[in-house]
């Protein structure tokens, strides 16, 4: 998956996690923090707009409670001012009129249309009474004459009072608490009255000015002056006494606000009152607003959505990030892999954003310009090492003319000049071979024959005590190898193994062992000290003479194949000395020329 | 690579938008959840809720709860609400219900008073539910089921009896000489005659009246066959024979001194148990009120209601009062309501029986008449099967066309009837009367 594949660039530490973390963390703060203050805001705002719709509420159960109030009085002024309710209720059953007062009583009394809601009683002080809505009263006449709210209303005549008794006074009301508007009826001017009037209005009937309006969290209650509940939406609270809230309202009322926050029962709860005033009620809204809030799943929602637009954005930032940083990532690939793999030719540009193009071209250019550097370097070390070989070269060559020629001048010494012509002419064979530059490396059959050639002058000049043996193998016949590699190892045998002797023996061996092509040049010489023989390969070059193209051969191979191959001597005083050279097998397929770049390039 | 830059910038700017957006929104879904919360799926007739309307606890709102008792045992999924309203309200809340067409609130169910459902039948067609289907039309009485249908289509369930009767004290009649046999086949001559006998040895009066309620006049005119309209709903009160002699009755029971004057309905109620009235001529339902002096058991009996010997026509029978069951066509749930009246009050003779025994109802379910509880005699009544007897005088009620105004009608004639009772001359004040009414029964459409 690409994906999966891209997911090796998120290290811990590198540039992705740093962005990725400080935007993730970014765009978390804020998220947070929008989401709390939105939610703080909702939040107000539900309380407030509930607190509003809640005022309205109490506004309206005031003004219903009014209207209400005011077709109340309509009644009981009806009542009070009903000529035919008057004589009714001071007239006896045997009234002849009684039959046309009982229907003009209704009509004057229906003129005021009353609502159906309440009962309507009217009684006498004689005993007689009328009950509408087809009820009648729950307690004797007699009785409710001598209650404590009939009372009140005989005090005060010209009133109509407002009270609530536990139990209604009709059959309609009596099974709960009632609220009773009670006037006494007396005569314009004077104070005695001749009944009371009673509209009396079911608990239930009070509680429907609110009840469709109330709900689980906003408690609607009627609450008289003293703290006790009148009325309210939930049933079990009617008749307690919360003093508490009582009081609340009072300090409200007082400080003139019409709505609080306060603790109620442990809760908060926002208090809304309205004074009923002619009812001498309260009616109260108890908002529990912190269940309401929690019923309100408003902040669920905006958490909702807050996380969702959170992940998103999360998400196409992740995406957005990755999608900045890919080039870096390209570019730190790049580099590591000049780490790990050593430097390439080029690096292509990624040219993907300002800052990644300007550090990729110039890293580009920089590789660039070490590789032209390394290049430099690598042909200036070419160009070394040819001089130096060139100057090897060099070197064998003035000492093998000068023994060469020192062997002629002494065969023409001796005016043996037939052998000195031969003599001539082999070393003129042997120059020619050496100084054709063109073809470095040579078979070793070739090799072979400039050694014979060599051996022969050589021979010149010691005469025939010392024999010698070259052994070529055909299997190395064709195997390449440096012209005149082995000519200073003979000529060491020639001129210092039989130094104090007339004669012996020199034996060349050339043949393939396993990769190596080996050489290996015996004499039966005076030998030296093993200690000499290594001295010879690793001293001074002007240390001695002897040294010198010993040396040169050595050094000669190590240039040309390596420090694996080389030169050993083993040599004993006494029994001779072995040099045995070892070589790499080339042969014709091979480019020689090619062979030896390749080899160099690689040191 | 810029551009991306910016595709960020404006997304985040974004999410803080929609964040600040989402706030402002939750309100106005919360209340649209509410709306299509309370909006009822008008599609379905059947419901698994379902809501009755009646208005006396002791008696039709008992009765509707008994019936869903019934109910529940077959159809345990459906709920059923019985509330008890006061009737007046049950008018109003239908009268704007049906006025502006908007249902909500409505009950499936709803009890009304025979008087008024022409009214609805007429002005309304369509808001009830045709009930053709579940109320067999030979298994109820005439006269219940002929206010009910419009187009030969029965709109409701018949629910009470209103059979009227003459509730007597016994012992006041003997006591004035006459004998339980004098009291059968009743002329109304001859309950005066009685009346004053009963007067003059006990002091007592006959009848109460009470001048606002004209019960007394519909249930003598309806013996007759009779009533304010006749059977195409014009007015018929100045040419009303039944009605004038019915009203002379009236004025000749207040001259004759026989009666006493009651104000409002429970005053009427005490008049009786106060022994202040030897009889109650009253539909069958007023025995429970009677039934509330438990002191005067054994001292009541019911006989048929008097007939008026000028007027032709005139038997010994005739109904006050009575309801009956109705669908509101328009509430969701109208199958399952009419499903709950047909397992009910329009086929269960067990419930209608039982309901005998526990409201006195006096059904116009023909079968109800081999009911047990309908055949049991009531010792209050001094033993006398008065279920049974009014089962039988139901069969003889006259069927009449009350119309679409009875009580508008009823509230001029009371007017009427005090200036009579005055001393108007009868022919004079129904001339009046009918015109007042024309112009009622013209304004009504």
């Amino acid at each position: 998956m690409k994906f999966s594949k891209r997911i090796h660039t998120i290290y811990p530490g590198s540039l992705f996690m740093k962005i990725a973390g400080v935007v993730v963390i970014g765009v978390l703060i804020v998220s947070v923090f929008t989401w709390g203050a939105a939610f703080r805001l909702t939040r107000q705002g539900y309380v407030e707009t509930m607190s509003q719709s809640n005022q309205q509420i109490l506004t309206m159960v005031k003004s219903k409670i009014e209207t209400a109030n005011d077709k109340i009085t309509d009644v009981e002024l009806a009542i009070n001012n009903s000529g035919a309710f008057s004589q009714y209720l001071k007239s006896g059953p045997e009234n002849p009129k009684l039959f046309h007062l009982v229907y003009d009583m209704l009509k004057e009394l229906n003129t005021v249309k009353p609502d159906t809601f309440y009962d309507i009683a009217v009684v006498g002080t004689n005993g007689q009474c009328y009950v509408s809505n087809q009820t009648s009263l729950s307690i004797p006449a007699e009785e409710l004459l001598k209650d404590k709210i009939t009372q009140d209303a005989r005090e005060q005549p010209n009133r109509i009072l407002y009270r609530f008794v536990k139990k209604g006074i009709t059959q309609n009301s009596k099974d709960s608490s009632a609220f009773v508007a009670i006037k006494a009826l007396t005569y314009p001017g004077t104070k005695k009255p001749y009944g009371f009037a009673y509209v009396v209005m079911k608990q239930q009937d009070l509680r429907a000015f609110f009840d469709n309006l109330s709900n689980s969290t906003n408690n609607l209650m009627m609450l008289d002056t003293s703290g006790n509940i009148v009325s309210s939406s939930n049933e079990e609270i009617i008749g307690q006494k919360e003093e508490d809230l009582a009081r609340i309202i009072q300090d409200m009322n007082a400080k003139k606000e019409t709505s609080r926050y306060a603790q109620l029962r442990n809760k908060p709860v926002l208090v809304l009152a309205c004074p009923v005033p002619r009812w001498n009620l309260y009616a109260v809204s108890v908002f529990d607003y912190a269940r309401a809030l929690n019923e309100f799943n408003g902040s669920i929602y905006i958490l909702v959505i807050c996380s969702i637009i959170t992940g998103v954005v999360l998400i196409v930032l992740f995406l957005l990030i990755r999608q900045i940083i890919q080039p870096i990532n390209k570019l730190v690939h790049t580099m590591e892999k000049v780490t790990k793999e050593g430097l390439p030719d080029h690096i292509a540009v990624i040219d993907n954003g300002y800052e990644v193009r300007q550090l990729s071209s110039a890293f580009s250019m920089m590789i660039d310009h070490i590789n032209d550097y390394v290049r430099q370097l690598i042909q200036l070390e070419q160009d070394k090492r040819r001089m130096e070989i060139h100057t090897l070269q060099m070197q064998i060559n003035p000492h093998f003319i000068y023994n060469t020629l020192t062997s002629i001048k002494w065969l023409i010494w001796q005016k043996d000049s037939e052998k000195a012509v031969q003599s001539i002419d082999t070393f003129t064979l042997l120059l020619r071979s050496t100084i054709r530059d063109s073809q470095k490396f040579i078979p070793a059959s070739e090799e072979v024959e400039n050694l014979k050639n060599y051996i022969f002058l050589q021979k010149i000049r010691f005469g025939q005590q010392i024999q010698t043996a070259v052994f070529l193998s055909p299997a190395a016949a064709d195997c390449l190898m440096p012209k005149l590699l082995l000519q200073p190892f003979l000529e060491n045998s020639f001129f210092h193994a039989f130094a104090n002797r007339q004669q012996g023996v020199i034996s060349l061996f050339i043949d393939c062992h396993g990769q190596n092509l080996v050489c290996e040049l015996i004499d039966d010489g005076v030998g030296m000290m093993q200690s000499k023989a290594d001295e010879l390969l690793a001293g001074q070059p002007d240390e001695d003479c002897r040294s010198i193209g010993i040396r040169n051969v050595n050094a000669r191979i190590h240039l040309l194949f390596g420090e694996q191959y080389g030169v050993k001597i083993f040599s004993e005083p006494g029994h001779g000395t072995s040099v045995m050279t070892t070589l790499p097998i080339i042969r014709e397929g091979n480019n020689a020329d090619e062979e030896n770049t390749n080899i160099q390039n690689k040191s | 690579m810029k551009g991306k830059r910016i595709a960020a910038v404006l997304l985040s700017a974004a999410m803080l938008v929609s964040m600040a957006a989402c706030s402002g929104g939750t309100a106005n879904t919360s209340s649209a959840a509410a709306n299509s919360q309370a909006a009822p799926s008008s599609a379905d007739n059947t419901a698994k809720k379902l809501t009755i309307w009646a208005w006396d606890d002791t008696f039709n709102v008992k009765a509707a709860n008994e019936a869903k008792e019934i109910y529940a045992k077959s159809n345990p999924d459906v709920t059923v609400n019985v509330v008890s309203m006061a009737q007046n309200d049950i008018v109003a809340k239908m009268n704007t219900a049906f006025e502006s067409g908007n249902m909500d609130g409505m009950p499936n169910i709803v009890l009304i008073e025979d008087y008024r459902i022409q009214n609805y039948l007429k002005s309304y067609p369509g808001v009830l539910s045709d009930l053709s289907d579940i109320t067999k039309t030979d298994k109820f009485m005439d006269y219940k089921l002929k206010i009910m249908t419009e187009n030969n289509k029965v709109y409701g369930v018949p629910f009470d009896s209103g059979v009227a009767c003459v509730f007597y004290r016994s012992d006041l009649i003997k006591q004035a000489g006459y004998k339980d046999s004098d009291m059968q086949s009743l002329t109304w001559d001859k309950f005066i005659e009685i009346g004053k006998a009963v007067k003059a040895k006990t002091g007592k009066a006959m009848i109460n009246v009470d001048p606002n309620d004209l019960g007394i006049i519909r249930m003598m005119i309806q013996s007759a066959g009779k009533w304010y309209v006749d059977a195409d709903g014009k007015a018929d009160i100045a040419n009303n024979a039944a009605l004038k002699e019915a009203l002379a009755i009236y004025k000749k029971m207040q001259t004759e001194g026989i009666t006493v004057t009651s104000s409002g309905w429970d005053a009427g109620v005490a008049a009786v148990n106060d022994s202040k009235a030897a009889t109650a001529v009253m539909g069958c339902w007023y025995a429970s009120s009677i039934k509330k002096a438990a002191d005067q058991s054994g001292k009541w009996a019911v006989a048929p209601f008097p007939k008026m010997s000028n007027v032709s026509g005139s038997v010994n029978s005739s109904n006050c009062g009575g309801a009956s069951w109705y669908v509101i066509d328009k509430v969701p749930g109208k199958d399952t309501a009419k499903d709950f009246l047909s397992k009910t009050f329009a086929s269960n003779t067990d419930l209608l029986d039982s309901l005998c025994k526990d409201i006195s109802l006096v059904s116009t379910y023909k079968d109800t008449a081999s009911g047990k509880n309908v055949n049991t005699p009531d010792a209050f009544f001094n033993n006398q099967p008065i279920y049974k007897d009014w089962n039988d005088w139901t069969k003889n009620i006259p069927a009449v066309n009350y119309g679409t105004s009875t009580y508008d009608i009823e509230s001029k004639m009371t007017e009427a009837v005090q200036s009579i009772v005055k001393g108007s001359s009868i022919d004079d004040t129904l001339k009046n009367t009918q015109t007042e009414v024309e112009g009622i029964l013209s304004a009504a459409g």
